[in-house]
């Protein structure tokens, strides 16, 4: 009797743990969130129109919440999980195993996505809906996101392949995991709304793979979209599932036979 | 008592171990030091979009901030290059390997933390002076002997308020046992010190000034030399914030070291 309650107690104290996790994750997502107001808040102060780039400050909080939010949703820490099966050699046994690797790391950060999306991403919405329903569009625009947003974790999740993928030659993960967020999350205007940057660089951007990770859905939020723009921003998503999916395997099938395993 | 003397020997004994390890990994080594210069230049850039539609936060400048931004990095500094070992504490609590600390003659979190040296920390460093000095050429701030002076205490006690913080979150895991979540919790609130902390009103400027102090860090210190006429004297209580801070937190380590050798592994 006494092992199988000590099974069910070490689940138990498993799912505490991550019920932790998720609850300080949440509280910092809403921490960050606050800070946002105040900074942004801040910013429009020193703006004497109260607009600036073409927007008003309701519409670039409720921007960067949902940016926040979203990638809150997508930090899965599946180039970690491949990083650390790389360095530690059990990458081995996913060649051993019949299923596809990268479907394999897909549906597992999709289900920590899930998780995020229920007690994350979710509640912020609805409360964001309810503040500052009129600036948000709802509806069908709220369907085409949903589209948006599996496509765009698609490509999140394609760069984090990639990058746990170059651990294969670094034999860490660190300074490139870093490296990457950090520009990715500037660069698709996670940091600063994409309007702030300037023309020049808005141009260069737009043929880039970032801002479809981030900007692309939520502004399917904000603003009007004709279905034909929709459409085509959607295309443009998919065009980069597409080209990275490649890259991503073809880098990935190099990696493995250059590969030098620790611990054989 | 140990003396201070026989600690200093015993780090530069363990540490230099640890380095010679470590640079056997040369592309790993380079590439967190391109890491952290990404993660930190790309913060300096969005103040630069920012003030390229803004010509002030708050009444400082765009130099003013990037002061703020420099001085809120070498605060960071000694906690990145020295206490970085605080992310890797859960790993021992949760595999009970952190008895090993038990049973040698030193004080525990001296032990634990001393086992890592993050040298790409120095890189850190590197941008961080840079960003000081560029500002500071900008500003035509004039540094005599006594606004120096006053520098060296507030970097020391704005580092000791950052080192505080985050072994506090780490600590945390003495009782939750997998603090991760909580790291990285701090991690963000601690970008908070960048900004004057006069953006936030309210129960959240306590918040973000006594409680978690990250105005602390650099705002409040940096008023006395950025802008002497307006600081009053709210920043003579850095030294005091940081010191008492380190002492809460030497407190709080003991309590969960006790407290974890008490529930065992």
């Amino acid at each position: 009797m006494r092992k199988y309650l000590a099974i069910t107690k070490n689940m138990f104290q498993t799912a505490i743990a991550w019920r932790f996790h998720f609850f300080m994750t949440s509280f910092s997502n809403i921490v960050f969130l606050v800070f946002l107001y105040f900074l942004w808040g801040a910013i429009f102060e020193s703006s004497e129109t109260g607009v600036i780039r073409g927007q008003t400050f309701e519409q670039v909080f409720i921007y960067m919440a949902i940016v926040s939010s979203v990638v809150v949703l997508f930090k899965t820490y599946t180039e970690w999980e491949i990083s650390n099966k790389i360095i530690d050699g059990n990458i081995i046994m996913h060649l051993i195993k019949p299923m596809d690797i990268q479907l394999h790391y897909f549906f597992q950060g999709f289900g920590i996505v899930l998780f995020n999306l229920i007690t994350i991403t979710v509640p912020v919405m609805i409360v964001l809906y309810l503040v500052w329903g009129d600036h948000l569009n709802g509806g069908t625009a709220l369907l085409w996101f949903a589209l948006s947003a599996l496509l765009a974790y698609l490509i999140s999740f394609l760069f984090d392949f990639i990058t746990g993928v170059v651990s294969f030659y670094t034999e860490s993960i660190w300074g490139i995991s870093i490296a990457k967020e950090t520009i990715v999350l500037f660069f698709a205007g996670a940091v600063v709304p994409m309007s702030f940057f300037p023309e020049s660089v808005q141009k260069v951007l737009a043929y880039l793979p970032f801002q479809a990770i981030y900007h692309t859905p939520i502004s399917l939020l904000t603003g009007d979209h004709a279905v034909g723009e929709i459409l085509s921003s959607l295309g443009v998503q998919l065009l980069w599932v597409i080209v990275l999916g490649v890259i991503s395997r073809l880098f990935y099938n190099r990696s493995l036979k250059t590969v030098t395993v620790n611990g054989g | 008592m140990k003396t201070l003397h026989y600690y200093i020997r015993i780090y530069f004994m363990i540490i230099s171990r640890y380095v010679k390890t470590r640079m056997e990994y040369r592309a790993d080594f380079i590439i967190s030091m391109v890491g952290i210069f990404f993660r930190d230049i790309l913060g300096l850039a969005g103040l630069w979009i920012i003030f390229g539609s803004i010509p002030q936060l708050k009444g400082w400048s765009l130099n003013e901030l990037i002061f703020l931004y420099s001085f809120s990095l070498l605060a960071m500094t000694p906690l990145q290059i020295i206490f970085d070992n605080i992310w890797g504490l859960r790993h021992y609590l949760i595999d009970g390997s952190f008895v090993k600390y038990y049973f040698r003659p030193l004080n525990t979190m001296f032990y634990f933390m001393s086992e890592r040296l993050d040298i790409k920390g120095f890189s850190q460093l590197g941008l961080a002076i840079t960003g000081l000095i560029y500002s500071s050429v900008k500003l035509g701030i004039d540094w005599d002997l006594q606004k120096l002076f006053l520098f060296g205490i507030m970097f020391f006690s704005s580092a000791l308020i950052m080192i505080s913080l985050m072994v506090l979150a780490g600590a945390t895991g003495f009782w939750v046992t997998n603090s991760f979540s909580v790291l990285e919790f701090t991690l963000k609130v601690k970008d908070f010190a960048r900004y004057p902390t006069t953006i936030f009103t309210g129960i959240f400027h306590v918040i973000f000034s006594y409680i978690i102090p990250v105005g602390f860090v650099a705002f409040y210190p940096l008023q006395a030399i950025l802008r002497p006429e307006e600081a009053g004297q709210l920043y003579l209580l850095t030294p005091i914030m940081g010191v008492g801070m380190f002492a809460f937190t030497c407190f709080v380590w003991e309590r969960g070291v006790k407290s974890y050798s008490g529930t065992g592994s």
